[in-house]
């Protein structure tokens, strides 16, 4: 019989385990996030985006800084699972994936970065003719193409959130398998997993007013509890 | 599925964590929580926001596995709650003194006018016609239209 743990002991759980380590974990959201700022603004200092290879090349570096996230995401998961296994923890584990296994990494970065754009397509082309058209009936069109895209794309992380997890724990799956896989696992658990998120709204809409300074503290304890629920999972499926 | 679950084992042990730990967080949770009450009587809003809503996610977090708050969290928590609702009070009541009171909106006009060298209602078409500030202006940015 699962005996899964409710929301709030995951986040109880989270809350415990990051006590007397958010300076290590601080320090790895500064480090990611200062290494994609700069390439972000590397990139848009480079591209010309008046010219359509302009614009080509921005949408191919766009693609290369998601895969580049994607991997530092993966070395993000790495650092929770060792804090909440009571491992030490360290700035520098969010580099852990560009040493093993930044194939798949990457290759799992893109298929994120390609599937949500592929999902956003018919809002981004519907959107696109309001703009040209300025009718009413495209914009009530468009309002629902982006009521069902954002379903789409809530429904799509749900599926497959637990992959960078997975990678990590079983190296030796190919990134078809590791796909299935998170597939297999959020079978029954995709509410579950929507509620924890959930439940984390108020404590984004206070970090708003805080001008974003309280997400320091904020994102690593969304990650931890969302790290506490993947072992929660798989310890009871075991 | 055979998972072998490498964390499992150590997750299980990770339950009683020391005490103290939350103790610095609730601390540096009620300094912050003052510093934004202290923060609220110099009439400038964005430190007390920042710093009221601050100390009340340290305070949360400071928790742990507890069901309930300690005391410095306790006052972390209160501080920040009132830094925040006495910050808003100070913004409604300015808006409030600011809709009602006809010699401080001439003041504020006035000022308006010697300062961006146009008046406020001006200023505002402007921007909802699409105009930068260098447009109306004249200094920023070069008036073609003037040149012709």
């Amino acid at each position: 019989m699962n005996s899964y743990m409710s929301s709030s002991n995951l986040k109880s759980s989270a809350r415990e385990q990051l006590l007397g380590h958010y300076g290590s974990v601080i320090g790895g959201i500064f480090l990611i996030f200062l290494i994609k700022l700069s390439l972000f603004l590397l990139a848009l200092s480079m591209v010309n985006l008046e010219s359509i290879a302009g614009t080509l090349l921005y949408y191919t570096v766009s693609i290369l800084i998601s895969v580049i996230s994607g991997i530092l995401s993966a070395g993000f998961c790495f650092m929770f699972l060792k804090l909440t296994c009571n491992q030490p923890v360290l700035a520098s584990d969010v580099f852990y994936a560009f040493q093993n296994n930044s194939g798949k990494a990457a290759l799992l970065a893109l298929f994120f970065t390609l599937m949500s754009d592929l999902i956003s397509l018919p809002f981004t082309i519907i959107s696109d003719f309001f703009m040209n058209h300025q009718d009413p009936i495209w914009l009530l069109i468009s309002c629902l193409c982006l009521v069902l895209c954002g379903a789409a794309t809530i429904l799509f992380y749900l599926i497959f959130s637990q992959v960078y997890y997975l990678m990590l724990d079983f190296p030796e799956y190919s990134v078809k398998q590791l796909l299935q896989s998170s597939t297999q696992i959020m079978k029954g658990n995709k509410g579950r997993l929507f509620y924890l998120c959930v439940s984390f709204i108020p404590l984004f809409l206070l970090s708003i007013l805080s001008l974003g300074i309280a997400l320091l503290w904020v994102l690593p304890y969304v990650r931890c509890a969302l790290t506490n629920f993947y072992l929660d999972t798989m310890r009871n499926r075991s | 599925m055979d998972y072998n679950n490498p964390y499992q084992q150590p997750y299980q042990n990770n339950q009683a964590a020391p005490v103290d730990k939350g103790a610095r967080l609730a601390n540096a949770a009620m300094i912050v929580g003052i510093l934004a009450l202290v923060s609220v009587p110099m009439s400038t809003i964005i430190p007390a926001m920042v710093l009221g809503t601050v100390s009340i996610i340290l305070a949360i977090l400071s928790r742990g596995s507890r069901k309930d708050f300690v005391k410095t969290s306790k006052i972390a928590l209160a501080s920040g709650i009132l830094a925040l609702c006495l910050n808003t009070a100070l913004i409604g009541y300015s808006i409030y003194r600011f809709s009602t009171d006809s010699s401080l909106q001439n003041q504020f006009y006035q000022n308006f006018k010697e300062y961006e060298g146009e008046s406020f209602q001006d200023f505002i078409k402007d921007i909802l016609n699409g105009k930068t500030s260098g447009d109306h202006t004249g200094n920023v940015l070069p008036n073609n239209d003037s040149s012709l």
